[in-house]
């Protein structure tokens, strides 16, 4: 325990020096620091997507969720009178209130139907946010959201969010927090049931957990961090509009899944391997416009049919191959 | 007044002829969901695929509209053979569920990046199916959302026989009803499989062509109507036919009806409310069952 935990604390906090020193690495490149923080982002929807896969529920519609981070935090921001916190907490309680309520008729029919009506959610809150002119702008879509309140500290002045560098700070640590809860999150009670419950649902009740009231939770608990970072999202875009080409369309939602599972859903690091690497990828094939999605697709389909563990299984994979036992396993 | 009952009856006629497309839509995707068990996400783009293979036929080789259909169907059946061989077939070190959502979601990645990079994101139309309108009621109805209606009508009911009365159809039925116990009989569900894959890729194509000879191409015109396909299976019932045809009225009747009584934003919200209600009251959706 002793060895490999402090091999653990090691990497961690090479990662957090990485994280920490990247905008200089970046040389304060602005366009390079704002592709980080939408990867921050990113990884934190995909990693909060896999919590709802420890049921082996796939949701296509993780994104609905942000939009209702993104568009309750801008709100009461500009409408509410909130400032930056706590907007940013309530919109988060708000996403997992209404995955409450939405849980129980969703996870009461199990596997695919869960996806269709997770997808058909998504898509019911970006046309009621596109259409509902008074409240959300309607077509023209929402703009003029503040910066974040800026933050004053003693002694030292107050930071202000305007520009792009603070703002990769601040999404760092809400980012750091967010995964932090996430990972104990797993490794707690909750965990072991929704494990429990993935490898057998009637079991599960024989033995006394109580399989709806857990996977709703599940679903609240992912929408909770979905939410958190739509608030993020929308205090860094300044604007929102949820047109079918926006951040809000179907498309996004199909890219966390692909992120995730490219990366590997059975490992905690996995959709932030997956995350990271695709972005990359598809950074290098802007120049390349329309073929991007396509080249982005075909490394989900090739990755799912050959590498079923994910780019974080390799490892795994490869370990086993050394000890000289068969391949993979159907398992998971 | 006359103006009022043309604009109901047009709402109505819309409602009715979308209504058939969706339940088209919904049929492809709820035969290949409950032979296969597979969410086929990619079936939006065969839609649009088809409805662009009509488009050029017409377009580049002169075809007259109505041939140019059934290559169209054939030709996206054929598609559907090729995935189902050699992208979708189960295997077993592969998840049943999460496998097929991938490989279809990027299947449709790339089908519609395709399409933006070989068709062009302009807006194409197809040569309309008929011209001029019928008087009906004392309002005027296009006379080609009432053939689209009936191309549709003429696919649910030839599906309808094709499942009951032949001996393929009869063997579609019992894989989806018990995989196992239809195996013991010596029906082979890989070929079933590809047989409701191709049915269902060749519907998409009609119902692409239909979409777009009513309303406009594009390549991302496949996305709504793979949504309402799949509300419509929820509503339903997986793999039922009459409950099929009973939600794609409904939200098809919604689609048309709600926008002008209430607005667009209401029939943005109506399906998931009407979903979320007939899930409460019946978890199986209207005509499933266990």
């Amino acid at each position: 325990m002793s060895k490999k935990g402090g091999r653990e604390a090691f990497a961690l906090g090479a990662l957090a020096v990485l994280a920490l020193s990247m905008p200089a690495i970046l040389a304060h490149n602005e366009y390079l620091i704002s592709v980080l923080i939408l990867i921050l982002l990113n990884i934190l929807m995909t990693s909060s997507l896999r919590t709802i896969a420890l049921l082996r529920e796939i949701s296509l519609g993780h994104v609905g969720f942000g939009l209702i981070g993104s568009y309750a935090s801008a709100l009461l921001m500009m409408k509410g009178g909130f400032s930056f916190w706590p907007a940013l907490l309530t919109s988060g309680l708000l996403s997992a209130a209404i995955a409450l309520a939405l849980g129980y008729p969703f996870l009461r029919v199990k596997g695919i139907y869960f996806s269709i009506l997770t997808l058909l959610t998504a898509e019911t809150f970006r046309l009621a946010a596109f259409y509902w002119r008074g409240l959300t702008g309607g077509t023209m879509g929402l703009v003029g959201i503040p910066a974040p309140t800026p933050l004053a500290i003693p002694l030292l002045g107050s930071i202000s969010f305007d520009e792009v560098g603070a703002y990769y700070y601040l999404t760092l640590v809400v980012f750091a927090v967010c995964m932090a809860a996430l990972h104990l999150i797993e490794r707690s009670h909750l965990g072991f049931a929704w494990r429990a419950i993935k490898n057998g649902e009637e079991l599960s009740q024989s033995v006394g957990i109580n399989v709806i009231g857990y996977k709703v939770v599940n679903f609240a608990i992912a929408s909770f961090f979905a939410g958190i970072a739509g608030s993020l999202f929308a205090h860094y875009q300044r604007s929102l509009s949820a047109d079918f080409t926006s951040r809000f369309g179907v498309v996004t939602s199909i890219y966390l899944v692909v992120y995730m599972v490219v990366g590997g859903q059975r490992s905690f690091l996995g959709p932030a391997i997956g995350t990271l690497a695709l972005t990359v990828i598809s950074e290098w094939a802007r120049p390349m416009k329309e073929y991007q999605p396509m080249i982005i697709g075909a490394i989900a389909i090739l990755v799912v049919l050959f590498m079923p563990g994910g780019l974080a299984g390799l490892s795994s994979l490869a370990g086993r191959r050394v000890k000289g036992r068969p391949g993979i396993g159907g398992g998971g | 007044m006359n103006f009022q009952v043309q604009m109901w009856l047009q709402a109505v006629v819309n409602g009715v002829a979308l209504g058939w497309l969706y339940i088209i839509m919904a049929l492809g995707l709820t035969w290949i969901l409950s032979i296969m068990g597979i969410l086929q996400l990619a079936h939006g783009e065969v839609y649009m695929i088809g409805a662009y293979v009509v488009y050029y036929l017409c377009s580049s080789f002169g075809l007259n509209i109505y041939p140019a259909i059934l290559i169209s169907m054939v030709a996206m059946a054929a598609l559907g053979v090729l995935l189902e061989r050699f992208l979708f077939r189960a295997r077993p070190d592969r998840d049943p569920v999460l496998t097929p959502i991938v490989v279809s979601t990027g299947l449709s990645l790339i089908m519609t990046s395709g399409a933006v990079a070989g068709f062009g994101l302009y807006e194409k139309s197809l040569p309309r199916l008929l011209y001029g309108s019928v008087r009906l009621f004392g309002g005027a109805v296009p006379k080609d959302r009432l053939l689209a209606i009936v191309f549709s009508a003429a696919a649910l009911l030839l599906l309808f026989f094709f499942l009951k009365r032949s001996r393929w159809g009869q063997a579609i039925m019992a894989s989806a009803q018990n995989r196992e116990g239809a195996l013991l009989r010596g029906i082979n569900p890989n070929q079933m499989a590809m047989i409701s894959m191709a049915i269902g890729c060749a519907l998409a194509a009609l119902a692409g062509v239909l979409a777009g000879s009513i309303l406009m191409l594009q390549p991302y015109m496949g996305s709504q109507p793979m949504v309402k396909g799949l509300v419509i299976i929820v509503l339903g019932g997986l793999g039922s036919l009459a409950g099929a045809f009973v939600g794609g009225m409904l939200l098809g009747l919604i689609d048309g009806v709600v926008p002008v009584i209430f607005g667009p934003a209401a029939a943005a919200v109506a399906p998931l409310v009407v979903v979320i209600l007939i899930l409460l009251i019946r978890p199986t959706g209207m005509f499933g069952h266990e």
